[in-house]
This record gives C-alpha cells, sequence and structure tokens, in this order.
C-alpha cells in the first residue's frame, strides 16, 4: 500500500474533477490518498472523498484575461506567478518534510515536483495556441515545456493518441525529441458517468466560466432562450444564489445544480450548448452527445483553438459570443457529427493504472 | 534559490529585457523616421520601407510555414 499525494491546480473545477477517476483507483487499490489543493477544486474533492486526506495549499492566479487580451495580461501577471510559484515551491517542501509520500501527482501545478519522489505531471496541453502574429511565442514554450517536463518522472495526457480521435488535436501533440519521450495518453478522463436515462431536455444551456465573461454570456444568451423550439434549462453556475425562475413555459433557468444533478441534466439533454473548455469536451465525449454549439470564452486561446478545430473536423459547431444567433446556429450544428468514438473513462483508468502508475505503488 | 525558482526570473528578467529593448527600438525609429519625414529625405524613407517589408514578409512567412508544417 503506498501513500500518494495528488495536487490539481484550482484554476476552474476541471483539474480536481477530470482528477477523480484516479483518485477513485487509487483507492479502489488501497492506497492512501493524500490531496492538497484550494478554493473550489479542494471543496469539490473533500465532497467527493470524504476517507482522503486534505491539506490547503494555495497555488497561483490565473492569468487568463476578462477581456478579450490575453498576452498583455498574461505578460503584466509574470512577476505575480512567479511570487506564487516560489511560496508553493516552500510550501511542498513543509509538505514532504511532514509526511513520507510514494508518488506525487500533479494536475498542471508546474511547481509540485520532487527530485526525491516520482513525480507525474497531467496536462493535455503540451503545445500552446497563440495567434498566428504571435508565432515566436508559441514556439518558445514548446521548449518552455520540455524543461519543465524534465522536473517530472512521465507527463499523463488525459486525451488518445494524436490521430483522428484526439479530442484536443495540437494542444496534446507532442513534439519529437522535446515533449515526447515521457508522454502518456491516458485517453479521456472525466467524473461524468453515463446514464441509463431517457433524453427528454431538448435544450440544455451551460452557462459557466471565470467572471465576468459568464455574466456577460448570461446577459447575451438569456433573451434567446425563450425562441428555442423545445424544452430548455439553463444552468448558471452562480453558486452565491439557489433561485430558479422561468423564462417561458418551456424554459427554466436554474442559479446553480449540485455536481449530481449537473450530470444527470447533461445525460437527459438532446443538444448542449457550453463554452469550450477541455473538461467539458471530455465529459460530451464520455456521455457520447453528437449535438451541442460552443461558445468560446473571449481570451482565452485555448478555447478559441479548441472551437476551431472541432469545426475544422466537422465535429460541433462554435460561435464567438458577440455573433451569436441561437435561431439561426442551432439548425447549423445539427449538421454535425459530434466526437468520434473512443474508449471511456473506466476503461482508460484502468489502462492507466495497470500500465503507469503501478510502476511506482508496488 | 530552488532551481525552479530562479528559472522562472531568469524567464522574467529575459521577457522584461526584452520588450524594454524592443520599446527603446520602435521609439527611436520612430523619431528617425519622422525627422526623416519632415527633413524629405527620401532615400532614407524608401531605403528603411524597403527593409521593413522585407522583415514583414519574412516573419509572416516563417510563421505560416511552420503552421503549414504542424509544428505549431
Amino acid at each position: 500500500m503506498a501513500h500518494v499525494l495528488l495536487s490539481p491546480l484550482s484554476w476552474g473545477l476541471g483539474h480536481a474533477t477530470r482528477d477523480i477517476p484516479i483518485i477513485r483507483t487509487l483507492l479502489d487499490h488501497h492506497h492512501d490518498v493524500t490531496i492538497a489543493a484550494c478554493g473550489n477544486a479542494l471543496t469539490v474533492l473533500q465532497h467527493e472523498f470524504p476517507e482522503c486526506s486534505f491539506i490547503e495549499f494555495n497555488d497561483y492566479p490565473s492569468p487568463y484575461s476578462t477581456s478579450r487580451f490575453f498576452i498583455p495580461k498574461f505578460i503584466t501577471s509574470l512577476p505575480s506567478i512567479s511570487r506564487a510559484l516560489a511560496e508553493e515551491r516552500r510550501n511542498l517542501q513543509r509538505i514532504l518534510e511532514k509526511n513520507r509520500y510514494d508518488l506525487i501527482i500533479s494536475d498542471n501545478r508546474v511547481g509540485v515536483y520532487s527530485l526525491k519522489i516520482p513525480t507525474i505531471f497531467i496536462t493535455h496541453q503540451l503545445h500552446y495556441h497563440f495567434p498566428l502574429l504571435f508565432w515566436p511565442i508559441e514556439l518558445s514554450a514548446i521548449v518552455a515545456n520540455h524543461f519543465l517536463f524534465e522536473n517530472f518522472s512521465r507527463v499523463i495526457v488525459p486525451d488518445n493518441p494524436p490521430g483522428a480521435s484526439s479530442l484536443a488535436g495540437k494542444l496534446s501533440r507532442p513534439v519529437h525529441g522535446l515533449t515526447d519521450s515521457k508522454v502518456f495518453f491516458s485517453g479521456i478522463l472525466s467524473s461524468t458517468q453515463k446514464m441509463d436515462i431517457e433524453q427528454d431536455l431538448d435544450f440544455l444551456v451551460l452557462i459557466s466560466g471565470p467572471e465576468p465573461q459568464r455574466t456577460r454570456l448570461e446577459e447575451i444568451l438569456t433573451p434567446m432562450l425563450s425562441d428555442l423550439d423545445g424544452s430548455t434549462i439553463a444552468l448558471l453556475g452562480s453558486p452565491q444564489q439557489t433561485t430558479t425562475r422561468s423564462v417561458s413555459d418551456r424554459c427554466t433557468l436554474i442559479s446553480y445544480a449540485t455536481t449530481q444533478e449537473k450530470v444527470r441534466l447533461m445525460n437527459r439533454a438532446k443538444f448542449v450548448i457550453c463554452r469550450s473548455g477541455y473538461t467539458s469536451m471530455m465529459e460530451l465525449a464520455e456521455l457520447t452527445k453528437r449535438h451541442g454549439l460552443f461558445i468560446p470564452t473571449p481570451g482565452q486561446p485555448e478555447q478559441e483553438y479548441l472551437s476551431y478545430y472541432y469545426e475544422k473536423m466537422g465535429w460541433f459547431h462554435s460561435k464567438s459570443q458577440y455573433q451569436l444567433n441561437l435561431t439561426q446556429d442551432i439548425p447549423l450544428a445539427m449538421k454535425y457529427t459530434g466526437f468520434p468514438s473512443m474508449p471511456p473513462t473506466k476503461d482508460n483508468v484502468v489502462r492507466l493504472y495497470d500500465e503507469l502508475l503501478v510502476q511506482y505503488l508496488d | 534559490m530552488d532551481d525552479m525558482v530562479a528559472q522562472g526570473f531568469g524567464a522574467i528578467v529575459i521577457i522584461y529585457g526584452g520588450l524594454i529593448i524592443i520599446a527603446f527600438g520602435v521609439v527611436l525609429f520612430i523619431t528617425k523616421f519622422w525627422s526623416a519625414l519632415v527633413s524629405g529625405d527620401t532615400g532614407f524613407i524608401l531605403w528603411w520601407c524597403a527593409i521593413i517589408l522585407v522583415l514583414v514578409s519574412l516573419y509572416a512567412g516563417c510563421g505560416l510555414l511552420l503552421r503549414k508544417n504542424g509544428t505549431i
């Protein structure tokens, strides 16, 4: 029985939720798991795994822009990220001195590694995407990733191997000789499970992501919802409120739903409208949803790239929130095919344990 | 100092230093170009326009080629 320290990044819940299948597998094999996280990520995992130990462990501020301009925001936030990184390294040192760990799993926390204990890094971005104008930055980021991976024993990429069913496209494509040597493609990892229930909801609208863009999307989408031809539920992702109100006799707005309620709604939905965050994409792939419309968060190059990539592959239609017109966009989105079939999380996580994790745990 | 922290500090110095040098270069160039425009120095203007055109073409060409080859 081994002791694993797992630490997800807390920029949104995506990192924490994709770690849920890994934590569950480790617990099923009777290993001890200590989770070091902060904010909502910590709360979700505490709720999901009361049997684990928890450490409050702050990470760094998100460099994502609240406007459309990612690069200037990223450059100006470099000193604060660097300070937070130094703090993270000091805090990790304290954690490692207090307890003995056999393996560290860091989900996108670049400062969470040890040179004495095997450390596995989880990321779906071996490659970053920037507008063509900034190609030298994109090229430099590949080299920077190579140096970053030097600190880790292996890198888990929660995506299918590069090819026709790659969900992250070029983001998860390794560069030969630079980022490919340590990479393990686990396939999709999602905490959302397919349920055997009837698909009786015509439209599910997930209004999520960082503020103030979440509120902006709510303002844009809400007036359009009453025009939809079918039963509609919109989840506003505002945990501060607990209200439910009807926009029309077929459309309901729910301020906040628990994870279980959200999963149930996703299973019931025939058509999903959401941001193109990678965790949401893995959820839709896991549920084998065929119809949806994606709205990338402005200022998040990753979501903008995924929207472009799915459009190019003919899988899903995307539209900028500034050009959205649901009555026109939904019929267009119905012509797309959805993601190709791929192995589900339950198979992927078994393979991940048997082929990779077990060698560090026995 | 931890290796990673030192690397982060180094990266910030390089990025901010590079940006400051580029900003100085741009300001200097605009000043010179403006003086040439005012004094009617067409030789200087044409020479630098040609250089800028070549550099921008090379920059855009490299970017397009890298994207076409799938490197970025």
